[in-house]
């Protein structure tokens, strides 16, 4: 089974939020739902539908609502302060694809889940081994740029955050 | 672990400043973890100016009120803000098992990071684990200390505050590869405790001046705590000492503060923690390019203008909503004049000013 380092971060502190911070957990739902959300995040491809019941991760895109690519590093840097998700945006650290308003909620629902993970207790410890795992990755050439965007998938069963 | 105790620190009978200090500024303590109410905050914060340097070091405990944690649990923590070259410094957040933290004195351990106030003198050491900063200071009180009590808030029980604002530093400050030796420099020196939440209707703005010569014998401290809105003030004081001794006590409708129209406009804000930047990353602060504070009381007056340079931010996740309290942190040149006690007087000195915004 191939390593999916990014998937399991989101899985795992998707996990925390509903557990430590059950309130912001279901805001941040509010916020994405009804939509689907593709992450492409160094090779890792990870699809998302949001519901106001929660978070489910698909075995593979459907009809994303919001398209997301970036690196691993690039997501250190933003956390380590390095870059704004402005600048990261701008210089195409960070890409997103999506009509405006599911881009605007897109943002909505990525504060709710910034705002649960500086209040988690588990989050110290999540990034710490994202960041391990990030730094015992090899480094490329244009690490922090992401590959070019790729095409949705096909449809699959969803599965539902633990 | 974290220890309750009532015993204050046995007084020093041969230094009146030390007694002082043993007697006002101990630690007291959360009483949630044995029955009583929660949200109880507390820190002991320092500030050294030395030439080219300001630095903030604060040790601190705060009642864990998030959902989903153990009753009683606190959240130790020591803030650490350096600029020389530019601004550097982190927050690091301990777990109850690393930290020690004795009430009735003033004796923190969190992890390898120490405070204590030991033969009348402050010992710090501190080394980031994120970032490459180490310090050793020993500050040696200069004043009595000012203990003002009972400071009105709108959402729960009085703050209150133990301001010793003259010190002199002993020590060296390592930030990657340079080390300073920081003897001689004037520091600052306080201790807040209360039950508040962050988030609850408050802000405030707080300063000192230190001035640069030993000489000089005057220095003070000021402070406005207003709703969130600043439209009403809960408390106001400045208080001047010279010496030892504080020689001027300005209260309530005593003081008056006014602020610059114009804000400070940085490119770009220097935030601690870092992660904490995605959720606050504006560069726009809230905070006013110049602050007087005008003072008079009978024949006694001090006037004070501070010209604020630079602003380093500590953000601190909001209890009571999806907000952020952001803790503008400012270095500033002040100038005051006055008259006590039939004495005039006019000097400049550097300053921290601290805007909170919630």
């Amino acid at each position: 089974m191939p390593e999916r380092p990014f998937a399991d971060f989101l899985d795992e502190s998707f996990a925390a939020l509903r557990a430590e911070v059950p309130g912001i957990h279901a805001e941040m739902c509010r916020r994405l739902a009804p939509r689907e959300v593709e992450l492409v995040v160094d090779d890792e491809r990870i699809a998302i539908a949001f519901s106001r019941e929660g978070a489910a991760f698909l075995g593979e895109s459907r009809r994303p609502a919001i398209a997301v690519r970036t690196k691993g590093r690039a997501i250190l840097d933003l956390i380590d302060a390095l870059a704004t998700l402005r600048e990261a945006v701008l210089d195409e650290r960070l890409e997103l694809r999506g009509a405006p308003d599911d881009l605007l909620a897109f943002h909505e629902g990525l504060m709710a889940y910034l705002h649960g993970g500086v209040r988690a207790p588990s989050f110290p410890r999540l990034l710490r081994d994202f960041r391990r795992r990030q730094v015992a990755a090899p480094v490329a050439c244009d690490d922090r740029r992401p590959a070019p965007m790729p095409s949705s998938g096909r449809t699959a069963e969803p599965r539902e955050d633990r | 672990m974290s220890e309750h105790g009532a015993a204050v620190a046995p007084a020093l009978a041969g230094d009146p400043i030390a007694r002082a200090i043993s007697l006002t500024d101990y630690v007291r303590r959360s009483p949630f973890a044995v029955g009583g109410p929660a949200a109880h905050k507390e820190w002991q914060h320092f500030a050294i100016l030395a030439p080219g340097i300001d630095l903030l070091v604060n040790f601190s405990s705060c009642d864990d009120v998030r959902p989903g944690v153990t009753a009683g649990g606190e959240l130790p923590r020591v803030v650490l803000l350096v600029r020389e070259r530019a601004w550097d410094g982190d927050v690091e957040t301990f777990a109850s098992e690393e930290a020690r933290i004795r009430g009735g004195r003033i004796d923190f351990a969190l992890r390898h990071n120490t405070l204590t106030f030991r033969d009348g003198v402050f010992h710090i050491a501190v080394e980031a684990a994120e970032r490459p900063i180490a310090l050793e200071l020993h500050l040696e009180p200069r004043t009595m200390p000012a203990f003002v009590q009972n400071i009105h808030m709108l959402d729960g029980p009085p703050l209150h505050w133990v301001v010793v604002p003259r010190l002199r530093t002993a020590g060296w400050l390592r930030v990657a590869e340079r080390e300073y030796r920081l003897d001689g420099a004037p520091a600052y020196h306080d201790h807040n405790w209360g039950h508040f939440l962050w988030g609850h209707d408050v802000a405030w703005e707080w300063g000192f001046v230190l001035p640069e010569s030993e000489s000089i014998p005057w220095c003070l401290t000021f402070v406005r705590l207003t709703n969130r809105a600043r439209t009403a003030a809960l408390e106001q004081g400045l208080f001047l000492w010279r010496g030892e001794r504080a020689v001027g006590v300005f209260r309530q409708h005593d003081v008056a503060f006014s602020t610059d129209a114009a804000l400070l406009k940085p490119q770009r804000v220097f935030k601690v923690p870092r992660a904490m930047a995605l959720v606050a990353p504006e560069a726009a602060c809230d905070v006013p390019r110049s602050l007087e504070v005008r003072a008079a009381m009978g024949r006694d007056w001090v006037e004070c203008r501070a010209e604020a340079q630079e602003v380093a931010q500590v953000l601190i996740p909001s209890e009571t909503g999806l907000g952020v309290t952001i803790f503008n942190e400012v270095t500033a040149r002040t100038r005051v004049r006055g008259s006590v006690g039939g004495e005039t007087f006019a000097f400049e000195g550097r300053s921290i000013l601290e805007f909170i915004r919630a």
